[in-house]
């Protein structure tokens, strides 16, 4: 039993060699609540201490700590370590606006300090802000262990409620998310301004590269969702050239997106409540990226909203 | 490392013997160091009654695993000032009415310190979500905003 | 000389070690006779609702550290009786039944609190489970009995006071509009920073119990019979602390048992809770269903009110349980002048944690039902709602006023409290900018909430308090008061007063109170009661002691006593046209103390008896954004008048009504302790119940007003609760508002985006 601190990613991928099981602590966010919740008994004088886990600090790691930008690419690299305080930051809050939007959206300034992109990867909680961001910009997921490393889509590795395909031994290291030329945001809803857990939460990319639409929800299923059906829908219906969707399109598109919703009822919110304002969420995103009223009635008219 | 480790805190270096492992920085701040400036009431980084600045950042100490913060700086408020000779901060809080009860004091009093350090001319809306993570029952935190907003403009004036 | 003190914006002289070393909590503190200390944890119940078929202790007592695991029939404890309901009995740690989740069931010491905890957690209560009972009329109507000796869940009813019940319909048969309505004045946790933390030591057979308290005094009465003690034997020492707002004047089981435990373990004990026991242990407040009728004249008269009310007491008949029939009922006419009002309040036992006190302890809950049935009424018969008001308010008075229901107001003056605050809201042009947003179509509308309030402080026996006024040899002073501040800034306050009378300076006087050793008698701080009763003893106090100084000064200076006159400036006492001839506070100290008139040194002790209640009131205009399509709500404006009488230091009044305006505001529109249907708490951390943070909260717009009382020779009313009580009905209003055109009449609290936008569809079917 013991902390271990990794001042090297060789360090800390031995570490995890020698530890498969090691809780793996970078922002401390999610691991200390379980901890001083007793949910986990670290060497507590009346645990058992040969059975109690290895817990390995990677918050000194420098490659976790720090992002890249590949221009000729198109894409950023961002570590596991990078905080949300430093996402809010430019220049990745230019690059990647609606990382920044989510970011600027979890807990308190003290909890964006020390909580990063890779603690929400790894907790994998359906609340997480980051998780609809990377899965709408299909972000690619980094693991390495001490034998190997592999790249996952994050669809791939989000498998279910706080579940993922991390295998014993691996750590997150990063996630590259590619430079996408169009707009993107996120939003959610939860009872108060500010410290609050989505109740349900929207991200929508708008690649006009691709021309394609896509959607990711969080809260409203025991993973993030993506919305096909309505991504197809809207991809077709948007005027790409000038930035316009007609207000009838856009409630289709609301209605697909709730549909696709697989909410539950529980005490923060009821499933009906949540299925509705991912709906509405995704609209007004949509309206954002497309701000335009184009095709009938009232072709080419600004919206107001 | 594991059960005997030093932490820097407030500028001095401080031996921890025979701690439990899981055992958070506000923890040891308040039981091994007997510094309870910093003050412990959700457990689960949702107050900030707890809030320290750890090599610059603001963060819960509750939320910090203490092990693992070895060759840190760690701030907390009874390092802050010499004993009568208040930051401006500290004394902006007087002027203003911004305590009641004093038990989310010293985790606003760190949070306004490294909200005004970053941001010379917050906006009330900006200082209102700056410290959205210090949880305060008694003021309704009207006399605080007004505290942050002295110390901007003094600072401002100070400048100029 | 220099004008008074009283009435200036003086800087708290309590702040400095809150800003720097931080303040000294009960979990702060060090004290030796709490070496070697040994820590107490709860075991608590999981079931809301069981009997307890065995408790097994096997494992627990085997756990590193443990010192001893203790249950109701090891330590032989009593049935305690209900103060308020004979018939409802419990013991300290559960015996046959478990009421509520969270209940203590058996007690865990240990050498260190985390061994405590882990030990706590090896206790394994066999309980079989009842049905839970969590929703009040469930439980009123069920035979599923919490306490079977009462014969019934409804434990506390005002007909049993030989108040009538409510009549039928007839009673509102010459009304020409009637409006009904159901509001839920919801359960909210009082959420004190602080959590509870306690310790107790056996010193030479006495028992010294530190408690995080709003009333020492009270505690001792409770310690003392808990431990069949004589009361000298007992001493209550109060540290700092971290607020209150009504669930810290009583004491719990967890703090009572500790006398017991340390003398079961020979070693002084100290308990503290973490945030998620607080919220399951320490007690609720509001937690009413009110059916409220209203009837009047289509030219906005109301004539008719009735109101029933059924008040969760939770799992026992704590204070919560009396607050309808004794706080609500009394304050059911509001500010209005109806001729016909009829109320009966039922309270009711729940498997949910216990209700008591909580910052306006049963007035907000009269004013939250009046102001909604006054919208309801207004919305009913197509008038404005502050026209409504107008119609219907008393008029201005100055000498007693009594209402239909047999409540008798001081001094009140509504009218021009409402029209204060609407003109600093500026009424008129927020119902413009309101009609023009309607016609925008804009899915963020704008919602206007007005509420006018009355409340009562310092209606709870003892309607007095006592002071004293030590003045020591080098001219410094020590207050002793039977308050108890927890944030209020009693220290300047009682220094202010003390100082205006004594010219003694505030900086060197000292505040002694919390320890019953010290100040054996006293009311608390509750009830908004402390100025206008703990201050009022010191004013009288010093007035006294000035008195009695001047005798003293007189035979010092060799002069006639009245000739004796006392510079307040200076602080010093001089035969009047002869200010050298002079002799100081020190000097007239240290001649005491060989004068036989002044056995104690010169100090002086009295109490000051307040022949009633006093009824501040005032008015408050909330602003709201409401998104009609999220259903998510801003508070974006709040305009708060409120009358508290004569004003000591309008830094100390501000801060009670920020912190009021802020705790009100979030029963609105966040805060709701909630139960599954098996009883399990569903908000019990921070992150699930959710506090109101300063992003959720605009800038308070404070109105003076100041209509002294005559109850008092300061002319203070209570401020401590005022701005929680106006202003929930003002926010809960303004977000019903934003919804009229929408043919919204009503949202229950708190008002989160989902029972807005639940409203908006159930008014668009």
């Amino acid at each position: 039993m013991s902390v271990i601190i990794a001042f090297s990613m060789d360090e800390a991928l031995r570490a995890l060699a020698a530890h498969p099981d090691a809780l793996i602590l970078s922002g401390g966010t999610d691991l200390l609540v379980e901890i001083n919740e007793g949910h986990r008994r670290l060497g507590s004088s009346s645990a058992d201490i040969a059975t109690s886990p290895t817990v390995l600090a990677v918050d000194r790691l420098s490659e976790l700590r720090s992002w890249t930008i590949d221009l000729e690419r198109s894409q950023v690299h961002i570590g596991a370590g990078v905080t949300w305080s430093e996402l809010v930051s430019e220049p990745l809050a230019g690059l990647i606006p609606a990382l920044a939007e989510a970011s600027r959206t979890v807990g308190s300034p003290q909890i964006r300090n020390a909580g990063t992109l890779g603690g929400n990867l790894g907790t994998c909680s359906p609340a997480g802000d980051g998780l609809p961001v990377l899965a709408a910009l299909e972000a690619v997921v980094h693991l390495r262990s001490a034998t190997h490393q592999r790249d996952l889509p994050v669809a791939e590795f989000m498998v279910g409620v706080k579940r993922t395909a991390r295998l014993p031994g691996e750590l997150i290291t990063g996630v590259t998310l590619p430079i996408i030329n169009g707009w993107q945001g996120y939003s959610k809803v939860g009872v108060r301004n500010a410290m609050v857990i989505a109740t349900a939460s929207t991200a929508l990319v708008a690649d006009r590269t691709k021309r394609q639409i896509r959607v990711a929800l969080g809260s409203v299923g025991p993973t993030v969702l993506r919305c096909s059906e309505a991504e197809t829908m809207l991809s077709a219906a948007v005027d790409w050239e000038n930035g316009g969707v007609g207000s009838d399109q856009l409630r289709e598109f609301g209605g697909l997106v709730a549909a696709a919703s697989r909410p539950i009822d529980d005490h923060r919110s009821s499933a009906a409540y949540r299925r509705h304002s991912v709906g509405v969420m995704a609209q007004r995103l949509a309206r954002r990226a497309f701000p335009l009223e184009s095709g009938p009635p009232g072709q080419g008219k600004s919206s107001g909203i | 490392m594991n059960e005997f480790y030093t932490l820097t805190v407030n500028g001095r270096d401080h031996e921890i013997a025979d701690a439990w492992l899981g055992e958070n920085l506000l923890y040891v701040l308040r039981e091994r160091l007997g510094l309870i400036a910093a003050k412990g009431a959700c457990e689960q980084g949702e107050c900030g009654s707890c809030s320290v600045m750890v090599e610059d950042r603001l963060v819960c100490s509750c939320l910090v695993l203490a092990a693992s913060a070895v060759g840190t700086a760690i701030l907390t408020v009874e390092g802050l000032a010499e004993p009568g000779a208040p930051t401006d901060v500290q004394q902006a809080f007087v002027d203003a009415g911004a305590v009641q009860c004093g038990f989310c004091t010293p985790g606003l009093i760190m949070a306004t310190h490294h909200l005004l350090d970053r941001s010379a001319h917050p906006t009330e809306m900006e200082i209102r979500e700056e410290l959205s993570g210090n949880i305060c029952r008694c003021t309704g935190y009207g006399r605080i905003i007004e505290a942050v907003q002295q110390v901007a403009l003094a600072r401002r004036e100070a400048k100029s | 000389m220099a004008g008074s003190i009283l009435g200036n914006r003086v800087l708290r002289k309590e702040d400095p070690k809150f800003l720097t070393s931080g303040g000294v909590y009960l979990d702060d503190l060090e004290d030796e006779r709490l070496t070697g200390a040994v820590y107490v944890a709860y075991v608590r119940s999981q079931v809301a609702h069981g009997v307890i078929s065995s408790i097994d202790l096997s494992e627990a007592v085997e756990m590193p550290g443990v010192i001893g695991v203790f249950t109701a029939a090891s330590l032989n404890l009593a049935e305690v009786p209900s103060a308020f309901n004979p018939a409802v009995t419990r013991t300290y740690l559960a015996t046959d039944k478990v009421r509520y989740v969270g209940e203590p069931v058996a007690a865990v010491v240990a050498e260190t609190y985390e061994q405590a905890v882990d030990a706590a957690a090896m206790v394994y209560a066999d309980i079989d489970a009842l049905p839970a009972l969590v929703d009040i009329e469930e439980a009123m109507a069920s035979d599923n009995l919490l306490y079977e000796a009462a014969g019934s869940n409804v434990v506390f009813d005002t007909t049993a006071l030989g108040l009538p019940e409510n009549t039928g319909g007839e009673f509102f048969a010459d009304c020409e509009v009637v409006v009904e309505g159901r509001f839920i004045n919801q359960r909210v946790a009082p959420c004190p920073l602080e959590s509870r933390a306690a310790a107790a030591a056996w010193v030479d057979g006495r028992l010294i119990q530190w408690l995080s308290t709003q009333h020492a005094q009270g505690a001792l009465a409770t310690i003392i019979a808990a431990n069949g003690l004589e009361a000298s034997q007992v001493r209550i020492i109060t540290p700092d602390v971290g607020g209150g707002f009504g669930a810290k004047i009583g004491t719990y089981p967890e703090e009572i048992l500790l006398g017991r435990l340390a003398k079961e373990v020979g070693r002084p004990v100290r308990f503290r809770e973490t945030r998620s026991e607080s919220m399951m242990a320490l007690g609720h407040g509001r937690a009413q269903v009110q059916y409220v009728t209203i009837g009047g004249r289509r030219d906005g008269k109301v004539t008719h009110y009735r109101m029933q009310v059924y008040q969760d007491a939770g799992a026992f008949v704590d204070m919560g349980s009396i607050l309808a029939p004794f706080m609500t009922r009394p304050m059911a006419s509001a500010v209005y002048d109806i001729p016909n009002i009829e109320v009966r309040t039922t309270s009711v036992v729940t498997n949910t944690t216990p209700t008591v006190a909580y910052r306006g302890a049963g007035r907000p809950e009269a004013t939250a039902a009046a102001e909604r049935a006054m919208d309801m009424f207004a919305a009913e018969i197509g008038m404005d709602a502050a026209e409504v008001r107008r119609v219907n308010l008393i008029p201005k008075f100055l000498e007693p006023h009594t209402t239909a229901v047999g409540q008798t107001y001081d001094v009140g003056n509504y009218e021009v409290a409402m029209d204060k605050a609407m003109q600093a809201a500026g009424y008129a042009e927020l119902r413009v900018e309101q009609a023009a947003r309607r016609a925008s179509g804009n899915p963020v509308q704008i919602g206007i909430g007005v509420s006018v309030y009355v409340e009562i402080t310092g209606g709870v026996q003892p309607m007095g308090e006592a002071a004293k006024i030590e003045v020591h040899e080098d001219g410094s002073a020590s207050i002793y008061t039977g308050t108890s501040p927890h944030g209020q800034g009693h220290d300047t306050s009682w220094s202010m007063i003390a100082s205006e009378q004594t010219g003694i300076p505030m900086d060197r006087i000292t505040l002694v109170w919390g320890d019953t050793d010290l100040v054996p008698v006293g009311g608390g701080t509750m009830g908004s009661r402390s100025l206008q009763q703990g201050g009022a003893a010191v004013n009288k106090a010093a007035i006294e002691l000035v008195e009695q100084a001047r005798s003293l000064a007189a035979t010092l200076l060799e002069a006639d006593e009245a000739d004796i006159v006392l510079d307040t400036d200076s602080g010093n006492f001089h035969v009047a046209g002869t200010p050298a001839v002079s002799t100081t506070w020190a000097d007239l100290a240290v001649a005491a103390t060989t004068n036989a008139d002044f056995p104690d040194g010169l100090t002086h002790e009295t109490r000051f008896e307040a022949s009633g209640a006093t009824f501040p009131f005032g008015a408050h205009v909330a602003v709201v954004e409401v998104d009609t399509e999220t259903g998510k709500v801003r508070h974006i404006r709040h305009v708060a008048c409120d009358d508290a009488g004569r004003v000591l230091n309008p830094l100390l009044l501000e801060g009670q009504i920020h912190g009021g305006v802020a705790q009100g505001t979030a029963q609105a529109l966040l805060e709701e302790v909630r139960y599954d249907s098996d009883g399990n708490p569903v908000t019990s951390n921070l992150a699930d119940y959710a506090m109101i943070s300063a992003a959720e909260l605009p800038s308070f717009e404070v109105v003076h007003m100041e209509t002294p009382t005559p109850i008092n020779p300061l002319g203070a009313k209570g401020i401590g609760e005022s701005g929680t009580i106006g202003s929930t009905p003002a926010v809960q209003s303004a977000v019903v508002d934003a919804l009229a055109h929408l043919g919204v009449r009503h949202v229950d609290m708190p008002t989160t985006p989902e029972k807005v936008w639940k409203a908006i569809a159930a008014a668009s079917n």
